[in-house]
C-alpha cells in the first residue's frame, strides 16, 4: 500500500530512534469515506490536512461543512496533480452524492532537458538524481532552485532560471545564464562589530577572480564557524546583467560562552567537557578557549589562544597553548604538561585553502609504563602544514567530493634523546569523488592514506626508551584499520616506528528512500621499525557498513574482516561511530 | 471664294454620308448576318485564353441565337479582373437567346441550354474586396420582374467536381441542373474545410409569376473541436415564395443549433416566418434554448421565447419604425423564474437609430436562493461553499432605455440580499448594455457594483500544515493546452476587443468581511475598484477598515493599516505592530512586483537586527543563543534579499520560532517552529509555496543535540555526538 505523503524518512527514524510521536504511521488513506471513496485497485493517497478542509469540508463552520461533489472533485483533482498523479479518474455520481476516485499511475520525470541561454559548459548530469522522482510540486521548485545553484557556481551569478513540466515526465529548464561574473566589490549590509579585514580573512575569494557562489557560502560558513559572527551570507546584487556589488549581511552575536557537554566520538567513550569561550577576543577578533576535557582514554585542561596580531596580515596568527594531560592507552600511560608556541597563516589560492604553522611546544611527560616512572623534558620543534579543496571543506559535514592533507613534522634535538635526533612525519590524506557531480550524491568514492615514520639521520632505529611513547604509531580502529581493533597494532606493548595505511571506501547515498546508504571498503596497512621502512606482514581489512543521516548527527557501523595473510590471522571488528565521516 | 466654299462643303458631307452609310452597312450586316463579324476565332482571340467555337444565328427578325462551345481541357485566367481561377473542364455548351427590346435594345430573353460539366475549379486568393452594404429592400428589384415577364428557361446543368476556394482550404462540390419541362432549378453542394463541413441542397422553380421554393436544406458540422468539446451541428430548413405580381415575398424557416456553448445543450428556431411586401416587413421565430447538465428531476427545462419584429412603411420620408416582441411567457427551474413581454421600437433615423421600451418588463428572480441551491446540489451546477447556505431573494430586471446623443443605453439591476448564520451578500448592481446609435450593435457592457455588505469564511487553515493545492500548478502542461498553443502560433493575434466590459466595484468601509479563527475580530475591507476591459487595466484600491488582531499559538501581532492598490500594477502596503519585550515594533511592508521590502522600527529605538530578535525570540539580542542569533542574522539575509513574502513575515511574527535557515544560493529558507508539547515542525523553503513538514524532538532552552569535530590524541579533528549545554552572553 503505498503512503507518498508521510515522509518516509519520518518512518525511518521512528524506527530507528523510537520517537513515539512521530508513529503516525502508513495506514489504509481514507479521504471522506461518506462522500468520496478511493477505486478497486486505485493507489490510496493521503490527502493533506488543510487540503482537506476544502475536500471533505470543514465541520466547524456551517458555510465549510458540504462541500458540493463537484467542488470536492475540483479541489481534489488539483491535489493529486499537486502529488504528481497527473490523469486521475473523478467519477461524481451527482444521484448518489458520491465521488469515486482512481488516482491513476503518479508521473515521474523522464528527462531534464535544458533551453534558453544555456551555458556552453552547461552539465545536466548533477540533476540527473531527480530522474525518477515524482513530477509533483517539491520535485520542480528543487530541480528550479538546484539548477540555479548551478549555475551560480558556474559563474553565471546574475542568472534566472524558469522551468515547465509535461505530463510524460519530460521537465524543460528555461535557463537565463547571462554573462560569466566576477566577484564585485564586498559591501557590507549590516555595520560590522569588527574590521572589513577580519571578515575578509575567511573568503576565500578575491576581487575580480571567477564568480562562484559555492565560495561565498564558504565564506560566511567559515565565520559561523570561528563564532566571529553568527551568522554571515552573501548577496550578489545585479543590475543590467552584471554583478555591481557582493552584499555582506553578518550579524554578530554574543561574543563568549560557556558550553557543557557529554556525548562519545568512536574512539572515546563517554566524554564530557566544560569550555570557556571567546570568539571576538581585541580588536583583531581573535579567540581564546579554555577547556576541560574528560573521556576514558584521555583527560586534559587546555588553554588556547589564537592571535591575529597584524594588524597589516589579518590571516596571520600566533598561536600559543597550555595543556595539562593524562592519557591512558593500552600500550601506556602519560601525563604530560605542554605549552605551544606557533605562528602560521592561511592561505587562499585557486580552490585550495593551505594553513601552514610553524612553532614549538616545551613538553614534560611522565610515563609510568616502568618501574620507576620516567620524566622527559622535551623542547621540540614543530611544523603544521594543512591544505585541502575548497568544496572539501564546504561539504565537511557530509563530505562528498574534494581532498584534505595534514602534515606534521616535529623533531627532537640529539641532546634530548640522550642519543641520535629524532624526526616524526606524519601525513594523513583524504580524496573523495562524487559521481557525475550529483547535487546529492548517488555514489561517493573515497580513498584515504596515513604514511607516519620516525626517522635518525644515521639510519639507526630509535630507541623507544628515549622518545615520548605518543611519538610511536599505532594502527587499527575506525580512522585506518577498521578490521582491527582500536590501537591493537603492532601486538607489542609499544608502538611502531612506521607505518601506512591506505583505505578505500564505496558509499551509495540515495540509493533508498529513506537515509541509509550501504558501503564497502578495503583498508591495507603496514607497520615498521621507522626510517620509512616497512616489515611484513601486511594488514588487510576488507568489510562492509552503512551510514545513515539522523538529526542527531551521522551514524556509520561497519563490520570488518581483519586478516594478516603470513600468518592467517582473523578477527572480526565492529564498529560504530556517531559523527565521523570517512 | 464663293465657289470653293460649297464644294469643301460637299466633300465634307460626302464624307459623312460615306462614314454613315458604312456604318449601316455593318449595322446591317451585323443584324442580319452577325456570323460574318463575331467568328470563333475572335472570340477566342478576345476571351483568351479561352477556346470556344461560336455560332450565332438568326431565328428570327429582332432575335439572335448564340451557341458557344468551350473546348475541353484546363484554363488559367489571369487576375485581371478578381482573384486567378485555374479550371478544368470536362464540356462546355452555353446557348442563348438575345432580342432587340426598346429601350434596352438588346436584351437576354432565354437560356436555351446551359451545360457546363467543371472537373477541377481552383480560385486563388485576391485582394478583399471591400464589404458590401446591404440596404433595406423597399420593393421587388426590376430583374425579378423582367425574368417573370419575359425569361425563358432551358435545360440546365452546371457542375463542379472539386472546387478549391481559398487556397485548398474549402473544398466544395457543386451540382445545378433542371431538364424538366418547367423551369425548376435543382441545386445541391458541399463544401469541406480542416474546421467544418457543409452540405445544402434544394429546389427552386418558377411558377407564372412566382418563384418557389419548395425545398431547401442546409446542415453545418464542426469538425475536429478539441477533446472534451462537443461539435457544433447546425441544421436548417427553408421554404418560401416570391410573387411577382404583388412584390410579396413569403418564407417559413426552422433551424437546430446544437452546442453552440458548452453550457447549451442547442438553440432552435422553430415555425420561423418572414413575409415582405410593398407595405413593410414582419418575422417571428420561437427560439428554444436548451442547456446542459440534469436536476434530480431530469433534465433542465427548455426555455421558449416568442420573438417577433415587425417594420410598416409610412407616407412620410422618415424611416420606418421597427417593432419588436420579446415574450417569454415563464420559465422557472431551480427556484429561478423569467418572465419578458418586452415590446421595444427601434426607429432608424438618418444618422443613428433610437431605442424605445414601449411596454413590458425582463425580469430574472431567485426569491429564495436556498431553492435554487437545493435544485442544483447534485448537479454539475451546483453552488459552491461557502456561498451554499445563504438564504434570500435575488433579482435582475431591466429599466427604460435611455437615447443618448452617442449611445444608447439598456440599463439592468440586480440585486442580491443574501445571509446565513455567519455571512452575507448584499449587493447591488446596475449594468448597462451599450448600443451604437448608428445601427445598435452593441459597444460596451458597464457594471457598477456596489456591495453593502459581503461577509464570508475562511476555514480553519492551519499556517504550518502544507499551503492546499487549489489551483493547477501552471508549470504543468498539459497536452490540450500545448495544443492550443500550437494552434494559436498560427493565428494572427486578435485585434483589441470591440466589445470591453466596465466594472466598477465599491463599497462603504468595512463592506467586505473575512471571518477566519486567526482574525480578531475580522478583516473588514472597503474596495474601490474598476476594471477596463478593453484595455485590461484594473485600477483603484482594497483598503483595511479596521485594525486586525492575528494571533496563533499564543502569539499576537496587529494589523494596523492594509492597502492593495492597482495603478494599474498591483502594489500591496500594510503596517503590523506587536508589543514584545516591552518594545513596540512596527513592520512597514512593501510588496510590489514580486519584491518584498520590510521596514522595521521599534519604540525606543532599536537596530534591525534587535528587532528581529523579538520578533522571533521575543527577547533583546543580547538575551538569546548564539544559534538563535544565528537564525537572527538569517533571517535579516532573508528579509534584506527580499525572499520573504508579506505571509511569511506574518507568520514569522505570529509563530514561535526554533531557528531559521537561509540559503542564498537557492535563495530559499526554512524555519523551524516550536509547537505545544515540545513538538518541532520544520517548513522548508518558505512558506509562500512550501509545504515538507518533518518531525524532531525539542530538548529545551540552550541544549542541543549536535555533530561536532573533537580533537584525538593526535590532535586530528574527529567527529562525535555531544548533548551540549550552552549559555552565549
Amino acid at each position: 500500500m503505498a503512503c507518498p505523503l508521510l515522509p518516509r524518512r519520518i518512518l525511518y527514524y521512528t524506527l530507528l530512534v523510537g520517537f513515539g510521536f512521530a508513529a503516525a504511521g502508513c495506514s489504509t488513506p481514507q479521504i471522506c469515506p461518506e462522500q468520496i471513496s478511493w477505486a478497486p485497485g486505485s493507489e490510496r493517497v493521503d490527502i493533506a490536512k488543510n487540503d482537506r478542509l476544502f475536500i471533505c469540508g470543514d465541520p466547524a463552520h456551517p458555510s465549510w461543512e458540504k462541500i458540493p461533489p463537484r467542488q470536492a472533485a475540483s479541489f481534489l483533482r488539483s491535489f493529486l496533480e499537486s502529488q504528481a498523479y497527473l490523469n486521475p479518474v473523478i467519477t461524481v455520481d451527482y444521484d448518489a452524492n458520491k465521488i469515486v476516485v482512481d488516482a491513476g499511475r503518479r508521473t515521474n520525470v523522464t528527462s531534464i532537458i535544458a533551453e534558453g541561454d544555456v551555458p556552453p559548459n552547461w552539465d545536466v548530469d548533477p540533476l540527473k538524481m531527480y530522474l525518477d522522482k515524482p513530477l509533483e510540486k517539491t520535485t520542480l521548485d528543487l530541480l528550479s532552485a538546484k539548477s540555479l545553484e548551478l549555475l551560480k557556481s558556474m559563474g553565471y551569478g546574475c542568472s534566472t532560471v524558469s522551468l515547465r513540466a509535461y505530463p510524460d515526465g519530460r521537465v524543460v529548464l528555461e535557463l537565463h545564464a547571462g554573462k560569466l561574473q566576477t566577484f564585485p566589490v564586498t559591501r557590507d549590509v549590516n555595520p560590522p562589530e569588527v574590521d572589513t579585514e577580519i571578515l575578509a580573512r575567511y573568503e576565500p575569494f578575491h576581487r575580480g577572480d571567477p564568480f562562484d557562489i559555492r565560495k561565498s557560502l564558504l565564506a560566511g560558513r567559515r565565520m559561523e564557524v570561528d563564532a566571529v559572527a553568527s551568522s554571515s551570507q552573501y548577496l550578489p546584487a545585479c543590475a543590467e546583467d552584471t554583478m555591481v556589488t557582493l552584499d555582506r549581511a553578518a550579524t554578530f552575536g554574543p561574543r563568549r560562552s560557556w558550553e557543557l557537554g557529554f556525548g562519545a566520538t568512536t574512539e572515546e567513550y563517554p566524554l564530557a567537557f566544560a569550555r570557556w569561550k571567546s570568539s571576538r577576543l581585541w580588536s583583531s577578533a581573535s579567540s581564546l578557549r579554555i577547556e576541560l576535557f574528560g573521556s576514558n582514554i584521555r583527560q586534559n585542561f587546555t588553554i588556547d589562544l589564537k592571535w591575529f596580531a597584524l594588524k597589516s596580515d589579518r590571516r596571520f596568527f600566533v598561536h600559543p597553548g597550555f595543556e595539562i594531560e593524562h592519557k591512558n592507552e593500552k600500550q601506556f600511560e602519560t601525563f604530560q604538561t605542554k605549552i605551544d608556541l606557533f605562528a602560521g597563516r592561511t592561505f587562499d589560492t585557486g580552490d585550495w585553502m593551505l594553513e601552514p604553522e610553524i612553532g614549538t611546544s616545551l613538553r614534560r611527560i611522565k610515563t609510568y609504563d616502568f618501574a620507576v616512572p620516567r620524566v622527559d623534558t622535551l623542547l621540540t620543534p614543530t611544523l603544521i602544514l594543512k591544505a585541502h579543496t575548497h568544496d572539501y571543506e564546504l561539504y565537511l559535514a557530509s563530505p562528498r567530493t574534494g581532498s584534505d592533507y595534514r602534515l606534521t613534522y616535529e623533531f627532537i634535538p640529539n641532546y634530548q634523546t640522550r642519543s641520535n635526533a629524532v624526526h616524526r612525519a606524519y601525513l594523513l590524506g583524504t580524496a573523495l569523488w562524487n559521481y557525475r557531480d550529483y547535487l546529492e550524491p548517488r555514489w561517493v568514492l573515497g580513498g584515504r592514506f596515513s604514511y607516519g615514520s620516525l626517522f635518525t639521520v644515521d639510519g639507526s632505529v630509535p630507541d623507544p626508551a628515549f622518545i615520548p611513547p605518543d611519538w610511536l604509531f599505532l594502527l587499527g580502529g575506525d580512522r585506518d584499520l577498521r578490521g582491527f581493533g582500536r590501537n591493537t597494532l603492532p601486538s607489542e606493548t609499544q608502538g611502531a616506528g612506521s607505518a601506512l595505511t591506505f583505505g578505500f571506501e564505496s558509499r551509495w547515498p540515495g540509493l533508498f528512500d529513506f537515509p541509509f546508504e550501504p558501503l564497502v571498503l578495503f583498508d591495507f596497512g603496514w607497520l615498521g621499525s621507522g626510517n620509512g621502512n616497512f616489515d611484513k606482514p601486511l594488514y588487510l581489512s576488507p568489510g562492509i557498513g552503512a551510514r545513515s543521516a539522523t538529526p542527531l548527527g551521522t551514524i556509520r557501523g561497519t563490520v570488518a574482516r581483519g586478516l594478516i595473510p603470513t600468518t592467517g590471522f582473523t578477527h572480526t571488528q565492529f564498529f560504530l561511530s556517531f559523527g565521523t565521516e570517512f | 471664294m464663293k465657289k470653293r466654299i460649297p464644294t469643301l462643303l460637299k466633300i465634307f458631307l460626302s464624307l459623312l454620308f460615306g462614314i454613315m452609310g458604312l456604318a449601316c452597312t455593318l449595322a446591317l450586316i451585323l443584324w442580319f448576318k452577325p456570323q460574318w463579324v463575331l467568328t470563333s476565332e475572335r472570340a477566342s482571340k478576345f476571351l483568351s485564353p479561352l477556346k470556344i467555337t461560336l455560332k450565332v444565328t438568326k431565328p428570327a427578325i429582332n432575335e439572335w441565337f448564340f451557341d458557344i462551345e468551350l473546348a475541353p481541357g484546363c484554363y488559367t485566367v489571369p487576375d485581371r479582373f478578381a482573384s486567378p481561377i485555374f479550371f478544368c473542364v470536362q464540356r462546355g455548351h452555353l446557348a442563348f437567346t438575345m432580342r432587340f427590346h426598346r429601350p434596352t435594345l438588346l436584351q437576354l430573353t432565354a437560356l436555351n441550354h446551359v451545360d457546363f460539366q467543371i472537373t477541377t475549379l481552383d480560385i486563388k486568393s485576391g485582394p478583399e474586396s471591400p464589404p458590401t452594404t446591404i440596404s433595406t429592400p423597399t420593393g421587388p428589384p426590376a430583374w425579378t420582374r423582367y425574368i417573370a415577364d419575359r425569361f425563358t428557361w432551358g435545360p440546365f446543368h452546371l457542375g463542379v467536381d472539386e472546387m478549391r476556394i481559398a487556397d485548398g482550404d474549402i473544398l466544395l462540390h457543386a451540382r445545378i441542373s433542371n431538364f424538366g419541362p418547367t423551369p425548376t432549378l435543382d441545386f445541391a453542394a458541399d463544401a469541406k474545410s480542416k474546421g467544418f463541413k457543409v452540405s445544402a441542397h434544394g429546389k427552386i422553380e418558377q411558377r407564372n409569376s412566382r418563384i418557389e421554393i419548395p425545398e431547401a436544406k442546409a446542415v453545418y458540422e464542426e469538425l475536429n473541436p478539441g477533446p472534451d468539446v462537443k461539435p457544433m451541428h447546425i441544421t436548417s430548413e427553408l421554404t418560401g415564395s416570391y410573387d411577382f405580381e404583388h412584390a410579396l415575398l413569403q418564407l417559413e424557416f426552422s433551424a437546430r443549433w446544437k452546442n453552440p456553448l458548452s453550457q447549451l445543450a442547442f438553440i432552435a428556431a422553430e415555425g420561423g416566418r418572414f413575409r415582405m411586401d410593398r407595405t413593410g416587413m414582419w418575422a417571428s421565430s420561437r427560439l428554444k434554448v436548451a442547456l446542459h447538465g440534469k436536476t434530480p428531476l431530469g433534465g433542465l427545462p427548455l426555455m421558449t421565447l416568442n420573438v417577433s419584429a415587425e417594420l410598416r412603411r409610412t407616407e412620410s420620408e422618415e424611416s420606418p419604425p421597427i417593432d419588436v416582441k420579446l415574450d417569454l411567457a415563464s420559465y422557472d427551474f431551480a427556484g429561478i423564474r423569467a418572465v419578458s413581454d418586452l415590446e421595444i421600437r427601434i426607429l432608424p433615423k438618418e444618422n443613428r437609430t433610437d431605442l424605445e421600451l414601449r411596454r413590458g418588463d425582463l425580469r430574472i428572480e431567485v426569491p429564495e436562493f436556498k431553492k435554487t441551491v437545493t435544485a442544483l446540489a447534485r448537479t454539475s451546477w451546483s453552488i459552491p461553499a461557502p456561498f451554499a447556505v445563504l438564504q434570500g431573494p435575488i433579482t435582475f430586471h431591466a429599466l427604460p432605455f435611455k437615447n443618448g446623443e452617442n449611445i444608447v443605453e439598456i440599463p439592468f439591476v440586480l440585486n442580491t440580499d443574501l445571509k446565513s448564520a455567519e455571512q452575507a451578500i448584499q449587493l447591488e448592481t446596475r449594468a448597462t448594455l451599450d448600443l451604437s446609435p448608428k445601427d445598435l450593435t452593441p459597444v460596451g457592457i458597464k457594471l457598477a457594483i456596489l456591495l453593502k455588505k459581503i461577509r464570508l469564511r475562511i476555514p480553519d487553515y492551519d499556517p504550518i500544515a502544507p499551503v492546499p493545492a487549489l489551483r493547477r500548478d501552471p508549470r504543468i502542461v498539459r497536452y490540450s493546452e500545448k495544443e492550443v498553443l500550437i494552434v494559436q502560433k498560427k493565428v494572427p493575434a486578435l485585434p483589441p476587443t470591440t466589445f470591453p466590459i466596465e466594472v466598477t466595484i465599491d463599497g462603504p468601509p468595512g463592506s467586505v468581511s473575512l471571518l477566519n479563527r486567526f482574525l480578531i475580530p475580522s478583516i473588514e475591507l472597503q474596495p474601490k475598484v474598476k476594471f477596463a476591459g478593453k484595455t485590461g487595466v484594473m485600477t483603484g484600491e482594497i483598503g483595511l477598515s479596521n485594525e486586525v488582531d492575528i494571533e496563533y499559538l499564543n502569539r499576537r501581532i496587529k494589523l494596523e493599516s492594509m492597502l492593495l492598490t492597482f495603478t494599474p500594477s498591483a502594489a500591496f502596503s500594510a503596517v503590523v505592530s506587536m508589543r514584545r519585550g516591552g518594545y513596540r515594533i512596527t513592520a512597514n511592508i512593501k510588496q510590489a512586483q514580486g519584491k518584498t521590502r520590510i521596514l522595521l522600527a521599534a519604540e525606543p529605538p532599536l537596530n534591525e537586527d534587535e528587532i528581529i530578535s523579538l520578533i522571533i525570540y521575543g527577547m533583546p539580542r543580547n538575551s538569546i543563543t548564539a544559534e538563535q542569533t544565528r537564525s537572527v542574522g538569517n533571517a535579516q539575509t532573508a528579509i534584506t534579499s527580499e525572499a520573504i513574502g508579506v505571509f511569511s513575515f506574518l507568520a514569522f511574527a505570529s509563530t514561535p520560532i526554533e531557528s531559521i535557515i537561509y540559503d542564498p544560493a537557492t535563495q530559499t529558507y526554512s524555519a523551524i517552529i516550536r509547537l505545544p508539547g515540545g513538538i518541532v515542525a520544520s517548513i522548508g523553503s518558505n512558506w509562500e509555496t512550501e509545504n515538507q513538514v518533518s518531525l524532531s524532538k525539542a530538548l529545551g532552552r540552550n541544549w542541543a543535540v549536535s555533530t561536532e569535530l573533537i580533537k584525538d590524541s593526535e590532535g586530528v579533528d574527529r567527529g562525535g555526538t555531544l548533548l551540549r549545554w550552552r549559555k552565549s552572553y
